[in-house]
Parts: C-alpha cells; structure tokens; sequence
C-alpha cells in the first residue's frame, strides 16, 4: 500500500496525462527472483531490456530508426536518444511504484501514433528543432509506460527493486543502442553523404514507417486482441 | 508553405487521435462503471428454488437502493455478497466476480478502511487465484478489525496458496480460537492434510459436516472434501456414502454427482462415470469436472469428444485468462489448471510455459512445485524436475498423486530405493486416484 | 431474535468462498472453495424467553431457541440440534457471586437407525433418531450434575404420512409426540426440547431491509416467522431453585422485591482444536468457546456491527461491562436513533415517522445523537437518594457527556432497572422527575451483561384478561398513568403486564415494537421526561407520546396461538401444512384510551433554573450551561471544598432559553468545588466538581 500522500501526486500526475481517470495498483511481485542471486536478477533482467528492443519491440525498432533519419548528424541522434532514454526511464520507474498508471488502451495507441509522428515529421522536417526534442520527450513518456506494461507480466522481486528496474534499463539502452549503430552502419555510413540519401532512403522508409505505425494505431485502437 | 500546412494537419491529426483514444477509453471506462449487472435466469435445479425468487427480489431492491443513492455503501456490499453466492451457486465467476470487484471498489473508493469491503475484496482476490494481492488485502483488514474469524480464514488461505504453511497454521489456531464451526474446521482439515495427516484430516472434516446445517451448501462441499478424503486413503465405501448424503441432502448437487463419477471411474465403469460427469457439468461451470470429462472420454475411447472438450476447456481458460488482462480488477489467474489442461493434449511446451508463470506467483506453493515436476516429468527432462517435486515434498504431504509424481521422478532419476517407498506409501491404501497415474505407478514399482 | 439466518435468507443469502481447498486433491482449478461466510445455524441462537408461567405460577418458564428459519416443507433437509455442540442456559441470580449461578446444560445425539434409508422416517424408526443429555450446575459451573438422560427429541413434523401412519411412526398424533416428549427431571424442573411454531413474529423485510416497518406502499406487512419451525429447548422450574436463597415466590416481601430478580442468557459452544500441535500430533478436545450467545432480544442484529459479531459472540455477558468502551457506545448513541431524527436520517426512514426522539424535553434535556441526556445532573445534589447519583449507581448510568442513553436504553440492556428514583412512572411525581413516582419495574441486577431480567416475585398477567396486552410493560407504564385504577396514587399496585418485556419476555409480547418506541424515548416519557411538544401545564399525553405509543410494526403478533400449558410453544408447521395463513394479524390502530390525566394529578412543573457544566473532572477551560424556563435573575458562584466562595460566573438577568458561559479554572489546587445557581436569589441547585 503506498502512503496517502502519494494520492496528490498521482493525481497531479494524471492531470498531466491528459486527464484520464486511473486507478493504482502496485507493481506485480516476482516470487521466485526474491531468492535469487543479485548477479541472476540483474542478469535476467538485462537480458529482458534488450530482448524488449531486439526482436520483440519492433515498433521501439521503429520508433528509433525514426529517430536516426530525421539527419545524418550524430549530436541529432544523440540528443534525441538521450531525451527518449530519460523520459522512459522515468515514467517506467514511476509505473513500476505504482505513482502513475496508464491503461495499456491508451499507452498503447499512442505508441503506434508516436512513430507515425516522428515519421512523418522526418518527411517535412531535416534540422533538430528544440520542440522536436521536447516531443521525443513526451513520446519517451509514453514509451516508458508500454516497457512498464512489459515488465509487469514478468514482476519485479520486492526486495531488490531498483536494480532490477535498472538492469532492465540499461538492457533497453544496449537495444536502443545497436538499433542505433546499425542504422549508422548500414545506412548513415554508406548513404549518408549521397545527394539522394533523403530521396531514396529516408523518405520512402519513412514514409513505410509512417504506414506500419498508421496501420497499427487504427489496430490497436478498434481492434485490439 | 505547403509542408507547413501539412505539418500544421499533422499536429492536428495527431491531438485528434490522441483525444479520440482518450475519450473513447473514458467513455467506456464511465461505461464499465455504470454497467449494472443482472442476474442471469438460472439453469438446472438450482433454478427451481424458492430462494431463487427471493434473491431476485432481493437484488432488485438492493439496485433500486443503489441507483437512489450511489454511495450507500451498505447495499452496494450486501448486493456484492450476493454476486459472490450466485457466482458461486451457478458457478458463473467471471460475470458475477466482476460484478461484485465493481461495487466493492466503489465502496472502497469513497471509504478505504471500509471492513466488511476489503474482506469481501480479498475473498474475491483469492477466488480468482490473485492470492498475494487477497493475502495483502487480508492483512490490512486483519490489523483493523483482529476478533473477526472470516479474516483470519482469509489469512490461512492466502498464506497456504504463497506457500508460507508455518503462518497458515498459526492462522487457523487463531481462528478456530474465536470460532470453532464449519470454517475452520475445514481449514484446519486441509492444513493437516498438507502436513500429511490424513486421519486428523478425516476427524477435523467431520466435525466440519456435524458444524453445517444438513443440506446447506457450504455443509455439503465439505461431505464432498470428507468424501475426497476418504477416496484418497482408499475407503471407498466411506467416500460413495458421502456422496450419496450429500446428494440426497441437496438433490442435483453438481459436485456430489462429480463425485459418484470419480468412484465410477475408480471402478472402471466409464459409461456410468461419463453419465455422472455429464449430468455435474450441466449444473456446474468447473473446467476442473470437465477435465475429468474429458479424460474419461479418452479412456473409454471416444478421442474425439475429449480432445473437443479438451479445447472448449483451453479455449475457455485462456478467454478467462485474457479478460483478466483487459479488465485489471478482476481476471482468473488459471495458469496452473492451463498447464495440466496442456498436459493432457500432450503439448508439453505451452503447459511449461504456464506453469512457469504461476510458479513465479508462488514458488512456495507445494501444488505448484508439483506442477512444474510433472510438466518437467513429461518432457522427459527427469533432472530438472526434481528440486521441484523436494519442494513440493516439504510439508510432508501424503496426498496419493503427489506421492505417486515423486515415487516415478525418483525412479527416473535412479534413486531406486526412495521410489519405492514412496510409491509404496503412495498406493498402499490403493487411493482412488486417476487410473492413468496409478497404473504407470504400479507398473513402475514393479521393476524396482 | 437473532433472526440472521432469515435475514440473510431474504437479502443476501449465504455467502461461501475462497481458498482451492481443494487444489491437491482435484488436479485442476476449483472455484467452489472452502466455506468462507457460511452461516452457523445448528449453534445459532435465535431468541430467548423467560416469563412466569402462566399455568403453574410458582414455576418460571424458560425458552432458548436455535436454528433460525426452519421452513416445514425443508425435505430433506430437516435440522435438528447438532452434535459437538454445547446448548445452555445460564442464570445470574446474586449480584453478590461473580458469573453464573446455574446452568442448565443440553448435548444432544444423533443415532442413525435405519441406514437402509434417507427417509427421515420410516417402519417406526428415525433415520437421525435424537437424544439429549440434560445436565445442571448449580455452583456457577463448577460442577455438573446429569439430571436427565436420553431425553427423547421428536422427530421433525414431515407430515402425517410419516408421522401417524402405520408405514411412519404410528403416533396418535403429532401433539402426543410432543407430550411423550415433555418429561421432568430427577431434580423435578419439566423439560422439552424439539421443533416448535418459531413464536417470534417480525416483519423482518420491512424491518431490517429497508428500515420499512410498517411497510410503506403496496406490499403487505409480512411476519418472517410466518409458519416457519424453529428448534425449541423449555424448562419449567421452579421459583424456589432460582431465587438465591431458595426462597419460594410466597416469601417475597412485595411483588417487586429485588432479591427475586434473575438475569438469564443463552449460547451454544463447540470445541476448540488444534491443527497441529509441536510435536506433529494433533488434539481435537480443545476448551469450549461461545459461537453464539443472546439475551435481550435483537441485540446482535441491530446494535452489533457485522465484522465485531464474532467478537461479541465470543464473549460472556460479564465481559460485556469490561468492553464497554467498544459495545457500550452502540447503546448510548444508538444508530437506530438516527431514523427518528429529523436532523439526522429522519427522512430516509418514513417508516419511522411516528418515532421521534426527545431531544429538549422539559426544555432542558436532549436525548438525540451526541446530546448530553440527564448528564448534566450528574453530581448534583438533587440526585441524592435516587439511582442517578454517585453514591448509587451515577458512575454506570451517567458515565460520560455526550451519551444521552446512558440511562435508559444501556440499562434496560445491561443492568435492568431498580425501583428507584427516577424510575418510576411520572404519577405522583409533582413535576420532579426525581421526585418519587409509581413503582412499576424492578428488575435490577447490575452486572452490566446482556441478558434477559425477570423479577420472579410479580404476578402473572392472565393471557385472557381483557388488560393482557403484547406491549407489556410499557403497556403496564401507560396503565399506570392514564388508568384511573392505578393514577390516583403512587402506590406500589400490581398493574397488568407487569410481567412482560422488558422485565421477562412473554412469548406473546411485541419486542421489535417495544424496542423501537424505546429507542424513540418512551420509556424517557413514562418517568417524566415528556417529548418536545409538552407544553408546561398541559397534558403531558401530547401528540409525539401517542404517535410513539401507537407505532406498530405491521406484525404484532405471532402467526398461531400457544399452547396453554408447558412447554407454551405450538406444534410445529407440518411438512404437508399448505403455509398460505389467514393475513398476519394486524393491529393497524393500537385502541388507546388515553385520556390525558390532569396536570395537577401528575403534577408536572418545571424546574427553576438547571445548570449543568463540563467536562468533569474541570478541565482549565469549563463550558456552563443553563437554562431557566420564565426570564429570571440568574445568579451562579463558584465555592471551594469548604463553601467559601471563589468565583462568580454568572449574576444577570435573562430571558427565558438556555445560555452557556466560559470560564477558566487555571490556577486552582485539585479537590473538590461547588457551582450552585439561583434563580431570583430562590430555587437553587448545586452541582459537585472535581479538579483533578
């Protein structure tokens, strides 16, 4: 049971996240990794993180390969990496307390029209702009609520909350991370510097993205399994 | 300018679609709290009573009440026990648990110390295998409210199903302390049974039936459990007479029925058990009855209908499964039934998987250490199984299967001697117990 | 009339679950789980009686029912008494002796004697044939002593197939069965234990449901106990083994002496067991704890909250004073009171519009919820010699502000009430609540527990006289103010129904209707303490005491006769009884010839002045309340221990109403102080303080 107090700034918290009506649960507790060793929790946890990205979140994929395109300047990838790596950790810490809690109906909608943004974006758009970050920030957000979703199947043993949490983290980053270096490796490299890069790469796959991500907003708003 | 108009549709399109979903998940969230829960018209026998008239009425005028007066949390608990009876009357848990889950939150909601709320929420908890949440939820109520029996009933299931058996124990002294009747003598049958006591067992779950008004139905079930006692140390005589009281005693009771069709199956009389099954699934929505169904089907040849049953039973466990995803209040954790289910169609993976998960629910849980040994004994992957079924040995329980689970993983995994004893103790009161197992277990312990 | 069975029956039934009990066993998933919210009936008390019999007035007859809700058509399933089960009936007889003085001790035994059948009956043998041991304490349960054995029950009224045919048991009738089964014991009290007419009448769906009785709109008042059977256990003994000294009823010095007064209860036990003990072995002959207990009437129902049942349960009615701070609270501010209050939910019960509680009687005292009630006397002087003041009983029946019925509702549960001052009827009273009025009650037994007190030594009400009424005592109260046979003096006088509820229970008194118009004040009113509508120098019988007097609950009787003789209880319903009775018996306007009695005959007047200050002990900051009834000098000083005055507090003149003033006792030594008032330098009155 968390404190009363806590009830303000879920509350508040909420208000922010477009009003919506919630309700709190805890996180789920993992029994058998309560016994576990340190060294197999963070282990096992880590292994979450990245298997979260590389192969089963192929909309994360998405969304960072996103990121990637909009152009070919490292300190573009990297301050966008870095705002969508703050904002999810956040909110996954604070949705693993059970602080904030959103339904999966919406964080997962969003998700999808998240990518579709920033894909789009990608089509109009080719200098970092501050409020493109600021975006990436609040997807990060959103994003962070989709792993929290993730990680509560498996639960979180209760006394060694924190590093699993951050275990998990850091196994996501290592995901984002090769996301990243792969889409320099195979793209940014060779085809970075081609008068055509954003012609023939970035708007068509851009523009596929945008597509995937529209087709999985419409689904996972009418048609959720 | 043409991109920036596109950019300025795009921002629109996505605030639109962000505000559609958000509206769309209030309005049907606003829907699910408004949504009033009729009885559903009875089916079988149970349709017939007088009492069924009554609770109509009864749960008319507590709605009335409710809609004149949406925080009179009085009628809302009385009418959420009243979901729970006919849950448990018609066997119907998912739509009436919901039901009750949403007018116990609504209580909670406006008082969180409401007693007679967080008890009825923990029992819902625990029916719907959500033990630790119900095991928490017991503990909050205990601490406002110590000289009430129901809550340490709570207390001694929750600690039993997260396997802490020491606190389940001290439990059910304090229960029984402020009120030896029906309740705890039950717990305290079951407790003993767990530490391998079964003629304790027998005399506790005797008191428990002389505690209970002839024919009422919680009296009844514990004829049931008496009788299930009496199977399992090999009394069959004893167990058929309990059925057969406690059928006269409530005529078309699905589970006294189940009950003759398990000691006709004993018997190897499959038509007449398939009869009695079928007849206890007419009244009763148990996939635990319909698993045996089916698995008599098979034993009397008819593949066919089993593996159908078997699919309905798999179908349906796993649509309970995923309305418990949709819906976070209420859902019916089935994983470890899901796993034998599996078993039976020989897809060993998927019963692993499930099994898995609840064992990360509760590893201290004998039946499911149990459960992961046998799925482990079923992959042939012998080594494996063994720390489980250890475990699953701890409390010293003598329950016939269990016995017999560990006696073949023992004898699979060279320990020849320990196989035979436990499987020696395991048939030597040749306990009425699925005739699959028994066999290989017999067979077993004649090459040791 | 723990009618919790019943209740449930028609409002939420019984409730079960929790717990895969049976997860070892079945090897799959099982909703249908251990019993969690079941019901106990066999150990379920359902009321309790304890009168003067009727047909043999040296004895009492004594009626503990179990087993609520018995319908006689239940095939198969017929309750009967249970076994492991301890069924008792205690007695209190001596202030002086701690706990119990007898106890009568039932344990019953079921013997299967046909088990070719389910038949309950058939070929002159009972399926579940049932005996009983009957064993007697007379030291407090020191020892027992067995004084009867294999007590005969009868079998369950089936039907006359079963019952008087040649394939059934071949009994002359069902009645006979019932006289064959009355026997006396070797120690000369008659007993009978078996299934009778449940003689307990309430509207329970009006009543309990909804707060609906009577039943406003179409459906018809319905008596719940309509043809239904309940377990029955009556004994009949006599005055003399009950009254402390062995006294016979004609020793008594007048019809209330107080040495005749008995306080009875009633449980049900069953043994506690060990689930496992240490060393892997496990007992199942544990200590006997209580499941159930009643005494006075709708206790458990309406004043004990659900999850504090079994606690409450649990306990001994001498426990009862010791847990005063947790039950004691129920009664003081009873949550009932909070339907006759306007201010409160008055409007949501329009049932109980007729009961409304004195909240400024005589201008001065208020009953409602959180009000003071006649707390602000206490210490005073004019309590002296009454039951009210400190040397007697103050320190029980004013026990804190703020719990108005600390004087009557908690003591008509709880302790019983003397004939003393204020208890007695406004007759002859002058005015002066605690001036002497006309006995009529004394059935005082303060050892605080719930219980059933019957002061032995008044006579019995004859059942056909045209003055038997199911109102009983208040009835006897309402006599004793308006009939011109007994409000011409104050004189101790037997007046009819001084023999029922609550002094006793007679099978036949309406409890739910006398409970609820106590709960509203009357029987505040029968000492005086008139309803707000009294005008100074009017009748006293003002429109709120006649709407209170004639509230009835739609169902004011039982649903058959009684029997005229032991055990009084009436046949059971049969099986085959098709239970479509005559419309239950409705008094729909109680005949009230309540003439109102002169004034000047009851001589009421009003008080001068009234003061009353808190808290007490002093605290540093003191509220002074009073209150003076025509506009007055009013002059009030504060004295020390020695009558040297300290203070004054208040010297001026007002209008009529009630005032309250601050004052602060910041620097004063502990002790003792006085306050004392005066109204135009005449009527004075002193209150006793404390600094602590």
């Amino acid at each position: 049971m968390e404190p009363c107090n806590q009830n303000n700034y879920r509350k508040l918290f909420a208000f922010l996240l477009f009003l919506i009506p919630f309700s709190s649960f805890g996180h789920t507790i993992n029994y058998v990794l309560e016994k576990a060793p340190v060294n197999d929790v963070v282990w096992f946890y880590f292994k979450l993180g990245v298997l979260h990205i590389v192969p089963l979140g192929f909309d994360h994929i998405l969304f960072v390969i996103s990121l990637c395109l909009l152009n070919t300047k490292i300190k573009t990838i990297l301050w966008q990496a870095t705002a969508f790596t703050v904002a999810h950790t956040i909110t996954l810490a604070l949705s693993m307390k059970g602080v904030i809690k959103l339904p999966a109906d919406i964080v997962e909608p969003l998700i999808a029209l998240s990518i579709m943004f920033v894909a789009v974006e990608n089509i109009l758009l080719s200098e970092l702009k501050a409020w493109r970050i600021a975006i990436v920030f609040m997807f990060g957000l959103v994003h962070g609520m989709g792993f929290a979703s993730a990680l509560n199947e498996i639960g979180l043993p209760r006394n060694k909350f924190f590093t699993s949490i951050f275990s998990f983290n850091v196994g996501v980053e290592i995901g984002q991370v090769s996301v990243i270096t792969l889409v320099f490796l195979l793209l940014i490299l060779p085809f970075g510097n081609k008068p055509w890069y954003k012609k023939r790469i970035v708007y068509p796959l851009s523009a596929a993205i945008a597509l995937i991500a529209g087709y999985w907003t419409i689904q996972r708003i009418f048609f959720k399994v | 300018m043409n991109k920036k108009f596109i950019y300025i549709i795009l921002i629109v399109f996505f605030f639109s679609v962000t505000a559609f979903v958000v509206i769309r998940y209030n309005m049907k969230e606003t829907s699910l709290k408004n949504a009033s829960y009729p009885l559903i018209e009875r089916k079988g026998a149970p349709a017939l009573s007088v009492e069924w008239q009554s609770t109509k009425t009864t749960a008319q005028q507590l709605m009335n009440q409710l809609k004149a007066n949406p925080k009179d949390s009085k009628s809302a608990i009385a009418l959420a026990s009243l979901y729970v009876q006919e849950g448990r009357i018609t066997g119907n848990y998912i739509y009436y648990d919901a039901a009750a889950m949403k007018y116990i939150n609504n209580v909670l909601d406006n008082e969180p110390d409401n007693f007679q709320a967080l008890t009825l929420k923990s029992l819902l908890y625990m029916s719907q295998h959500h033990f630790a949440d119900g095991l928490a939820i017991a503990e909050k109520a205990q601490k406002l409210n110590p000289y009430n029996g129901l809550i340490y009933g709570l207390l001694v299931d929750g600690n039993v199903e997260m396997g802490n058996y020491a606190e389940a124990v001290k439990n059910s002294d304090s229960m029984v302390s402020i009120r030896p009747d029906i309740r705890s003598y039950s717990r305290i049958s079951y407790l003993r049974e767990i530490y391998g006591d079964y003629p304790g067992a027998i005399d506790a779950m005797k008191l428990a039936v002389s505690a209970g008004g002839q024919g009422d139905e919680p009296t009844e079930w514990t004829r049931i459990q008496l009788a299930r006692l009496y199977e399992n140390t090999g009394d069959l005589r004893s167990a058929e007479m309990n059925y057969m009281i406690a059928l006269e005693e409530r005529p078309g009771y699905g589970y006294a029925t189940a009950g003759l069709g398990h000691i006709a199956m004993g018997n190897k009389d499959y038509t007449k058990a398939i009869s009695y099954y079928q007849t206890a699934t007419g009244v009763l929505n148990d996939y635990a009855i319909q698993e045996q169904l089916s698995q008599l089907y098979k034993l009397n040849g008819n593949t066919k209908s089993s593996d159908s049953l078997l699919n309905n039973i798999i179908d349906g466990m796993n649509r309970d499964g995923k309305k418990g995803q949709q819906d976070e209040s209420i859902g019916h954790y089935a994983d470890r039934e899901l796993a034998y289910a599996y078993l039976l169609q020989n897809d060993n993976e998927d019963a692993l998987k499930h099994a898995l998960i609840e064992y990360g629910r509760r590893p201290e849980n004998i039946d499911v250490n149990q459960t992961v040994a046998w799925v482990y004994y079923k992959m042939k992957d012998y080594d494996k199984a063994l720390p489980y079924i250890k475990v699953a040995l701890k409390t010293n329980c003598k329950n016939p299967i269990l016995l017999c689970n560990a006696g073949l993983i023992y004898a699979k995994t060279n320990q020849n001697a320990l196989a035979k004893t436990t499987l020696t103790e395991a048939l030597k009161n040749n306990p009425n117990i699925d005739p699959e197992l028994k066999a290989e277990s017999e067979n077993v312990l004649k090459t040791l | 009339m723990k009618k919790s069975f019943t209740i449930s029956k028609l409002k939420v039934a019984i409730a079960v679950g929790a717990i895969a009990i049976s997860s070892v066993v079945l090897m799959s998933s099982s909703h249908r789980e251990a019993p969690m919210i079941a019901n106990d009936p066999l150990a379920d008390n359902t009321d309790l009686y304890a009168f003067r019999s009727p047909s043999d007035p040296d004895d009492i007859t004594i009626i503990a029912n179990y087993i609520p809700g018995q319908l006689p058509n239940g095939g198969p399933n017929y309750y009967s008494f249970g076994e492991n089960i301890r069924y008792e009936i205690h007695i209190d007889n001596n202030i002086g002796t701690a706990g119990d003085d007898i106890i009568y001790r039932f344990t019953f035994h079921k013997e299967n004697q046909d088990p070719t059948t389910f038949f309950n009956i058939r070929l002159g043998k009972e399926n579940l044939k049932t005996t009983y041991t009957l064993e007697r304490s007379m030291n407090g349960g020191k020892s027992f002593q067995t004084i009867l054995e294999k007590g005969i029950v009868p079998p369950y009224n089936i039907g006359p197939r079963s019952i008087s045919s040649p394939v059934g048991l071949n009994a002359p009738s069902y009645d006979q069965l019932m006289k064959n089964a009355t026997v006396r014991t070797s120690t000369n009290e008659r007993v009978f234990a078996g299934t009778a007419d449940d003689p307990f009448f309430v509207d329970l769906g009006g009543i309990f449901d909804l707060g609906n009785a009577p039943r406003q709109g179409p459906s018809r008042p319905e008596d719940a106990l309509k043809c239904k059977n309940v377990s029955t256990i009556a004994l009949e003994i006599d005055i003399s083994t009950l009254q402390k000294d062995r006294k016979s009823v004609d020793q008594a010095k007048n019809i209330l002496d107080p040495e005749y007064v008995i306080g009875v209860w009633a449980n049900a036990s069953r043994q506690k067991i060990r689930t496992l003990n240490g060393d892997g072995t496990e007992s199942n002959h544990g200590p006997w704890v209580q499941v159930s207990r009643l005494g006075m009437p709708l206790t458990n129902e309406a004043v004990i909250p659900i999850g504090y049942k079994d606690y409450w349960n649990s306990l001994t009615p001498y426990q009862d004073l010791s847990k005063l701070s947790t039950f004691g609270k129920f009664f003081y501010n009873p949550e009932l009171a909070l339907y006759m209050d306007d201010a409160q939910f008055g409007g949501a019960v329009p049932a109980f519009h007729n009961l409304r509680v004195q909240k400024n009687s005589l201008g001065m005292f208020g009953f409602g919820d959180g009000q003071n009630g006649l707390y602000g006397l206490k210490g005073n002087a004019a309590l002296n010699g009454t039951a009210l003041s400190e040397a007697n009983f103050g320190s029980l029946l004013l026990p804190a502000p703020n719990s108005p019925r600390s004087v009557d509702l908690w003591p008509i549960f709880h302790t019983g009430v003397p004939n003393l001052k204020p208890y007695q009827l406004a007759t002859g009273k002058n005015g002066n609540v605690l001036a002497d009025g006309k006995p009529f009650i004394s059935n005082f037994l303060p050892n605080g527990g719930d219980m059933l007190r019957l002061n032995m030594a008044v006579p019995v009400t004859d059942r056909k006289s045209k003055d038997f009424s199911s109102e009983g005592l208040v009835q006897a109260a309402v006599l004793g103010l308006t009939d011109p046979r007994f409000n011409t003096n104050k004189d101790l006088q037997w007046i009819p129904n001084m023999d029922g509820f609550p002094n006793g229970r007679r099978l036949e008194d309406d409890v739910t209707r006398i409970e609820l118009q106590s709960v509203s004040g009357i029987v505040l009113a029968a000492i005086g303490l008139w309803y707000d509508d009294y005008v100074p120098g009017g009748s006293p019988v003002t429109e709120d005491l006649l709407d209170v007097y004639t509230y009835n609950t739609g169902v004011n009787a039982n649903d058959t006769t009684f029997k005229t003789d032991f055990p009084y209880v009436q046949t059971p319903w049969s099986g085959d009884h098709n239970c479509d009775c005559a419309p239950p018996p409705t008094t729909t306007a109680v005949q009230m010839n309540m003439q109102g009695p002169a004034t000047s005959q009851l001589g009421i007047a009003a008080p001068g002045i009234e003061i009353a200050n808190s808290p007490n002990p002093v605290g540093i900051s003191n509220t002074l309340r009073y209150h003076v009834a025509v506009p007055s000098l009013v002059t009030i000083m504060l004295y020390d221990g020695a009558g040297k005055p300290l203070k004054v507090l208040v010297n001026k003149k007002v209008a009529a109403g009630t005032y309250t003033t601050q004052w602060s006792a910041a620097g004063m030594a502990n002790g003792s102080y006085f306050i004392s008032g005066s109204k135009d330098n005449g009527t004075k009155q002193t209150l006793t303080l404390v600094k602590q």
